[in-house]
């Protein structure tokens, strides 16, 4: 399929400046390739490090879930609910920022806020909960903080994604569209600047030989 | 005491015990699916309280309920076929699920729940029944109301010298405390009305779970790096392992040496205290759910040692011990029907039953 041709004036001047657009397209692309490629590495940095939280936030919360069983099995189900409904439920909050990451783009950053932990007494009753139910909310409690690490992890995954999208969409741009549009224009005015240079060539042969013919009958009347 | 005060209850007594569910038996339900432990269930002492609650849906809940429902109704036939202290000494025990229940009501009317809700998590134990909750939960609807109708009652006295406390700070534990320091001091009160031999027997089987209980908070308050401070006053009333022993324990940097501070305390009493502190210092480095479960079991041991130990016919220790034995027999149950519905395996669940030492 050929590219589309831009409407220019097909002159040389025009010739000489589609010519530079192309380099500078051309090193506009080498330039979003090379960022594209340093944003692939950080994305599978960032992949790494995500893999690495969920597999460990896995692990706890199966063993979470697990103590949680145990509490049930050792103190009843319905005791277990119980002590669920009434406990009163842990806030957390979480502060977004952003921050500047790689290639100067900026991530969403979340933090979470810790607060006062009351010393002084359990969450649970001492008399009747199972320790196993402290033991399953004191490890969730250890791993919020990798839970939101988590999140704003996946959000810097999601915006690094967007990025990267944008540059290989304005990479194949330039690559598929803009180059072979500019190519495609510049072998047009190469080929219409040659038919004029033919045609010129032609008409100045023709001049010559109309001159020479004019100059060869002028000579013969001076001659008689 | 004299024998003739366990004329009537011994034979009853004889006869649930021998409706106890053989552990081998149990032992075979343990990975087995719900409809097979079901039609276990509905061969066994339990089947009419199964039938009656389950009907055709065989629910872990519903299960449960039936265990509860059946131990209420052996509960109540002991009640009934017991007199003097005996029956005293009973009542007192019976008031561990009293406390239970009303904890229960307390927590879940904090927590704002409807009386159906909170009627679902009372067990049918105590005389703090069903019906009894929803009578008083139809008339008041706050702590404080509660409180009020529980004035002329068993422990409306305890409860209210410790309710300004919890208006204060909205904080359940000294209301839930001062319930069970005065059901444990109850039971140890009626103790002291019983006959020597008996007094001695009783002290020791009931004896250890409070011991248990109080070793247990100060292993939760250690293992959950929460205040000392205030832990004395959240302590049960004591029996063999008094203040001072608790108080030099509280005071060890760490799990380790509370367990074996309390072990040095316990060289000179009772063989099962020795035992059950022995293997806890051996266990120290477990999680402490592990220890949690050595202490829960102490009781169970203490009733066995105790079975053992005085042949003679009629003693006090035969119906607390089976007490202790059915109490046991339905947390393994609940346990193994927890367990299927929750599909964990075979090894963990036999870990978690209250299973006599050595089996």
């Amino acid at each position: 399929m050929s590219a589309e041709r831009l409407e220019v004036h097909p002159t040389r001047l025009e010739l000489l400046a589609l010519k530079r657009r192309k380099t500078l397209a051309e090193g506009i692309a080498d330039i979003l390739q090379k960022d594209l490629e340093v944003l692939i590495i950080s994305l599978v940095k960032y992949r790494e490090r995500a893999t690495f939280l969920r597999t460990q936030l896995y692990d706890v919360l199966l063993r979470s879930y697990s103590q949680f069983i145990e509490a049930e099995m050792v103190s009843g189900s319905l005791k277990v609910k119980e002590l669920a409904v009434t406990t009163t439920p842990k806030d957390f909050k979480v502060e977004t920022s952003s921050s500047t990451g790689v290639l100067g783009i900026q991530f969403p950053s979340l933090k979470l806020i810790k607060q006062e932990v009351s010393k002084h007494k359990p969450r649970l009753s001492l008399f009747d909960a199972p320790i196993q139910l402290e033991e399953a909310a004191s490890k969730i409690n250890d791993v919020i903080d990798a839970i939101v690490e988590l999140a704003s992890l996946l959000a810097a995954i999601r915006e690094l994604l967007e990025v990267i999208s944008l540059k290989r969409r304005q990479i194949n741009r330039i690559r598929f569209k803009i180059v072979p549009q500019l190519d495609s224009t510049i072998d047009y005015i190469e080929y219409i600047l040659e038919e004029i240079e033919q045609q010129d060539a032609i008409r100045v042969r023709v001049l010559q030989r109309k001159r020479k013919e004019r100059s060869e009958k002028s000579d013969e009347t001076s001659s008689l | 005491m004299k024998p003739a005060r366990y004329s009537t209850i011994m034979p009853r007594i004889a006869l649930e015990s021998l409706k106890l569910i053989d552990i081998d038996e149990l032992i075979r339900l343990v990975g087995k699916n719900l409809e097979e432990i079901f039609s276990f269930l509905v061969n066994t002492t339990y089947s009419e309280e199964i039938v009656s609650t389950c009907g055709d849906v065989v629910e872990p809940g519903l299960l449960e309920e039936a265990l509860f429902q059946n131990f209420a109704k052996t509960f109540n036939n002991l009640l009934k076929n017991s007199s003097g202290y005996i029956n005293n000494l009973l009542m007192s025990v019976l008031h561990k699920f009293d406390a239970l229940n009303l904890k229960t009501m307390f927590r879940m009317v904090q927590a704002g729940m409807d009386v159906e809700d909170i009627l679902q998590h009372i067990i049918p134990l105590g005389t703090y029944d069903r019906i009894k909750c929803q009578a008083i939960l139809l008339k008041a609807n706050t702590i404080s109301a509660i409180l009020g109708s529980l004035q002329e009652q068993d422990f409306g006295f305890f409860l209210k010298q410790k309710f300004n406390f919890q208006i204060r700070f909205g904080d359940l534990t000294p209301l839930e405390t001062a319930l069970d320091k005065a059901v444990f001091k109850g039971i140890l009160d009626e103790i002291k009305n019983l006959n020597r031999k008996d007094k001695k027997i009783a002290t020791n089987i009931m004896g250890i779970e409070i011991d248990t209980i109080n070793v247990k908070i100060i292993l939760k308050f250690k293992a959950l790096m929460t205040n000392l401070d205030n832990i004395k006053e959240n302590l049960m009333p004591v029996a063999l392992i008094d203040e001072s022993i608790l108080e030099s324990a509280i005071k060890e940097a760490d799990i380790k040496s509370t367990l074996q501070r309390l072990s040095r305390s316990v060289e000179t009493k009772h063989q099962v205290y020795r035992n059950v502190f022995a293997k806890l210092v051996k266990e120290s480095d477990s999680p402490i759910s592990r220890l949690e479960f050595i202490l829960e079991k102490a009781p169970l041991e203490m009733s066995f040692f105790e079975l053992k130990k005085d042949m003679r016919y009629y003693n006090i220790g035969y119906i607390l011990s089976f007490l202790n034995m059915k109490w046991a027999e339905i947390k393994n149950l609940r346990c193994v029907i927890n367990a299927m519905a929750r599909n964990v395996d075979s090894d963990k669940t036999l870990d978690l039953l209250f299973l006599p030492e050595n089996y």
